[in-house]
C-alpha cells in the first residue's frame, strides 16, 4: 500500500511517516503543496493523507487535483479542531474521511484501514489476527469459527485493537475512538476497562488465548500470545 | 428625548420669553400712548367748550361727558388737572372708567369749572387683552411645534431612523448599506458610520483569522508532543515511574486541547456565527443523545426519567446538539453514584434536573468562564458557560436553581 503524507510540520510529519512504515506501508512524504503537487503527478497511491493549512497553498486545491488525477486514491483530511467549514468542503470535494489535530497515530491507522476496507484495495473484507477472522461485511468475528457475540462497541473495539496490534493503546486513545470526542470522558475511563474486560472473556470463553495484555497505569496492547 | 423635541421645548422657551417681553413693551407703549391721546382730546374738548362759553357766553351740561360750572370769580390763574376715576353712567347702568379733565379757566370775567371725561379701558383690561392674544399665539406655536414635529419625523428623520434600524440589526456576517439623506449631518454620519463599520469587520476578521491560524498553531505542538509521547509508551523498557509520567502529561495535553477547542466555540458563539437555523425536532435530538451517553448513565447507575412531549424548535442544529451534550456531561460528571436524571420538555420549556453532593451558593455564578464548583475537578470550567452562550445566541432564557438538593436547569425557548 502506497501512501503519501502532505504535511508541512516536520515533526509531524516524521512521526506519521515512521508509524505508517512500522505498520508496513509504503510511505511518501510532502512538505509543501508544490511538492505534493509534483508527486501527485508524477505517481499513484493508495492513501493521501492532506493537511489543509500548508504555507504555500490550501489543501482543498490539492484535493480537487488529487481527483483529478488520480481519482482512485483515497483521501484522509488532516484538520484543524475549529475548521467545521474546510472539513465540509473537503468532504464535499470528494475527500473519504477526516481526522482532527491532535489526533492518535492508532486513530490515522483505523482511519485508513477502513477507507481501504470500504475502497476494497485489499480485495477482501476479511480481517485475520491469530486465531480471529473478522468479516468486515458481514460484521461478524469469529475465533476458531466460532462466533464472537459482540456488541456494536465490542465491534468496533476489537477492530482498532486488530488494526492496531502490537502498540500500546491508551484507554484516552480507545475512549476517542469509541465515543468521538464529544463525550467528556476525562472522569471516566472505566467504561474502556468494561469493555475491554467484556471482550478479552469473549475471546477467553472459545479458545482460552488472552491477547488483550493490560500495560498498567498505560493502557492496553493487543498482541499475539 | 427625541432631539427634534429638545429643540422645540427650547425654541418654545425663548419664543415664550421674547412673546412675554413683547407683551410688556406692546402693554407699555399701548398705555402710554393712547394715555396722551385721550390727554391731549380731553384738552382739544376743554378747549372747544371753553370758546363756545367766550363767544356765546352759555353752555350746556352733559354729565358724565362733561360739566361746566361757574364758579365765584377768582383772580387766579387757570389751571387744570387730570384723575382717572369710577363713575356710575345712568346709560349702561354701571361704573365706568374715566379719565377726567378738570380745569378752571376765566372767561369774559367769569370763572367756570369745566370737567370732560372720556371713557377708557383699566389696565387690567389692556392686560387681560394682551395676554388673551399671547395665548393663543403660544397655544398655536406649540400645535405647530407638534404638526412640523410629525411631519419632519416622517420625512427628514426617515433615513435616519432606517439607517439606524440598521446599525440596531448590525450583524458581522451582514452588509449594511445605509440610506442617502439630502441633510449634511445625517450624510456625514453615514460616512463616519460606514467607515467605522468597514474598520470593525476587518478588525473582526482579521481576530478570526487569528484566533483560527491560533489555534492551528497550537494544535500541531500539541499533535506532535501527544504522537511522540505516545511513541515513547510503546518503548518496552519504560520504568513505571516514566510510563505514569508519560501518562499523565497525556492527560494534561488532552486537557489542553479540549480547552482550546472550548475557547474557540465560545468565541465563534459569541462572534454569532452559526446563524443558519432550521427546524430541528428537540425531543427527538434529546432521546437520540440519551442512547448516546446510555453506557455513562449505566456506569454511575443513574436513573433517568423522561417526560419529553413533542417539541418542534427554530434552532442551529450544531449548537444545540453541543449544548444538550453539555447538559448531559455536566448532569452526569456532578451525579452521584445510584443517582437521578430527570428530563422535561413540554411546551416551550426544557427542565432537566439531577441529583448531586455539590452545595453552592449561587449556582448562577457557574454559568461565568473558569468557574468551577471544585477547582482541581479534570471539567475546563466552560461547560455551562458554553450553554448559556448557546441559549443567549437563540435568544433563550436558562436558569439555574437548587432546590431539595436537585440541580435544576430549565430553559424556555
Amino acid at each position: 500500500m502506497k501512501v503519501l503524507v502532505i504535511e508541512d510540520e516536520a515533526a509531524l510529519r516524521n512521526s506519521i511517516e515512521s508509524f505508517l512504515r512500522e505498520k508496513e506501508f509504503l510511505c511518501e512524504v510532502a512538505s509543501s503543496f508544490d511538492e505534493a503537487d509534483y508527486k501527485i503527478g508524477l505517481y499513484p497511491y493508495d492513501i493521501i493523507l492532506v493537511d489543509i493549512t500548508l504555507p504555500d497553498g490550501n489543501g482543498l486545491d490539492l484535493i480537487q487535483k488529487i481527483k483529478i488525477e488520480d481519482k482512485d486514491a483515497g483521501i484522509l483530511i488532516i484538520s484543524a479542531k475549529n475548521s467545521v467549514d474546510d472539513r465540509i468542503k473537503g468532504l464535499d470535494l470528494g475527500a473519504d474521511d477526516y481526522i482532527t489535530k491532535p489526533f492518535h497515530l492508532s486513530e490515522v491507522n483505523s482511519r485508513i484501514n477502513a477507507i481501504l476496507r470500504r475502497k476494497k484495495f485489499e480485495g477482501s473484507s476479511l480481517l485475520k489476527f491469530d486465531d480471529i477472522v473478522i468479516d468486515l461485511d458481514a460484521k461478524t468475528a469469529k475465533v476458531q469459527s466460532e462466533i464472537l457475540e459482540l456488541t456494536k462497541k465490542e465491534f468496533d473495539l476489537l477492530i482498532h485493537l486488530v488494526v492496531n496490534k502490537e502498540r500500546v493503546l491508551t484507554k484516552e486513545s480507545i475512549a476517542e475512538h469509541l465515543w468521538e470526542d464529544q463525550v467528556d470522558l476525562l472522569d471516566n475511563f472505566d467504561f474502556v476497562y468494561t469493555h475491554i474486560k467484556n471482550l478479552r472473556k469473549k475471546i477467553l470463553r472459545i479458545n482460552g488465548k488472552d491477547y488483550l495484555k493490560t500495560i498498567y497505569g498505560m493502557g492496553y496492547k493487543f498482541t499475539s500470545v | 428625548m427625541k432631539l427634534i423635541t429638545r429643540i422645540n421645548i427650547q425654541n418654545l422657551l425663548i419664543s415664550s420669553l421674547f412673546i412675554l417681553i413683547a407683551g410688556l413693551a406692546l402693554y407699555h407703549y399701548l398705555t402710554k400712548i393712547i394715555d396722551e391721546e385721550i390727554s391731549e382730546r380731553l384738552v382739544i374738548q376743554k378747549t372747544r367748550i371753553a370758546q363756545q362759553i367766550e363767544k356765546n357766553g352759555t353752555y350746556q351740561n352733559l354729565p358724565p361727558i362733561y360739566e361746566v360750572k361757574e364758579l365765584p370769580f377768582e383772580s387766579r390763574e387757570d389751571y387744570s388737572h387730570f384723575n382717572d376715576l369710577f363713575i356710575y353712567d345712568s346709560l349702561d347702568q354701571d361704573e365706568e372708567y374715566f379719565r377726567e379733565l378738570i380745569a378752571e379757566e376765566n372767561i369774559n370775567g367769569k370763572r367756570y369749572q369745566i370737567i370732560v371725561r372720556q371713557i377708557i379701558l383699566e389696565p387690567h383690561d389692556y392686560i387681560y387683552t394682551i395676554g388673551y392674544v399671547i395665548f393663543w399665539v403660544l397655544v398655536s406655536l406649540i400645535l405647530l411645534i407638534f404638526i412640523t414635529n410629525y411631519f419632519s419625523s416622517k420625512v427628514i428623520w426617515k433615513t435616519f431612523n432606517h439607517n439606524l434600524d440598521l446599525l440596531k440589526k448590525f450583524n458581522l456576517n451582514h452588509d449594511v448599506q445605509f440610506k442617502e439623506s439630502k441633510i449634511k449631518e445625517f450624510q456625514e454620519l453615514n460616512k463616519e458610520l460606514g467607515q467605522l463599520l468597514k474598520k470593525i469587520k476587518l478588525d473582526y476578521l482579521n481576530l478570526k483569522e487569528f484566533s483560527e491560524n491560533a489555534s492551528h498553531e497550537i494544535q500541531t505542538p500539541v499533535a506532535i508532543i501527544q504522537n511522540q509521547l505516545e511513541e515513547c509508551l510503546q518503548d518496552q523498557n519504560l520504568s513505571s515511574n516514566q510510563s505514569k509520567l508519560i501518562t499523565d502529561s497525556l492527560k494534561n495535553l488532552k486537557k489542553l486541547s479540549s480547552l482550546n477547542e472550548s475557547l474557540l466555540l465560545l468565541s465563534k458563539l459569541e462572534n454569532k456565527q452559526f446563524q443558519e437555523k432550521e427546524k430541528v425536532n428537540l425531543n427527538a435530538l434529546i432521546e437520540e443523545q440519551i442512547e448516546f451517553f446510555q453506557f455513562l448513565f449505566e456506569g454511575k447507575n443513574i436513573q433517568v426519567e423522561l417526560d419529553l412531549k413533542n417539541c418542534e424548535i427554530n434552532a442551529n442544529s450544531e449548537t444545540l446538539q453541543i449544548m444538550i451534550r453539555n447538559l448531559f456531561n455536566n448532569a452526569i460528571k456532578h451525579n452521584i453514584e445510584n443517582g437521578k436524571i430527570n428530563m422535561e420538555l413540554r411546551g416551550n420549556e426544557f427542565i432537566l434536573s439531577n441529583t448531586s453532593d455539590i452545595l453552592l451558593e449561587e449556582p448562577e455564578l457557574m454559568f461565568d468562564r473558569f468557574k468551577k464548583a471544585n477547582q482541581s475537578s479534570n471539567s475546563t470550567g466552560l461547560g455551562l458557560s458554553l450553554i448559556k452562550q448557546i441559549c443567549d445566541n437563540h435568544g433563550w432564557e436558562i436558569t439555574y436553581v437548587i432546590q431539595n438538593n436537585l440541580h435544576i436547569f430549565k430553559i424556555t425557548f
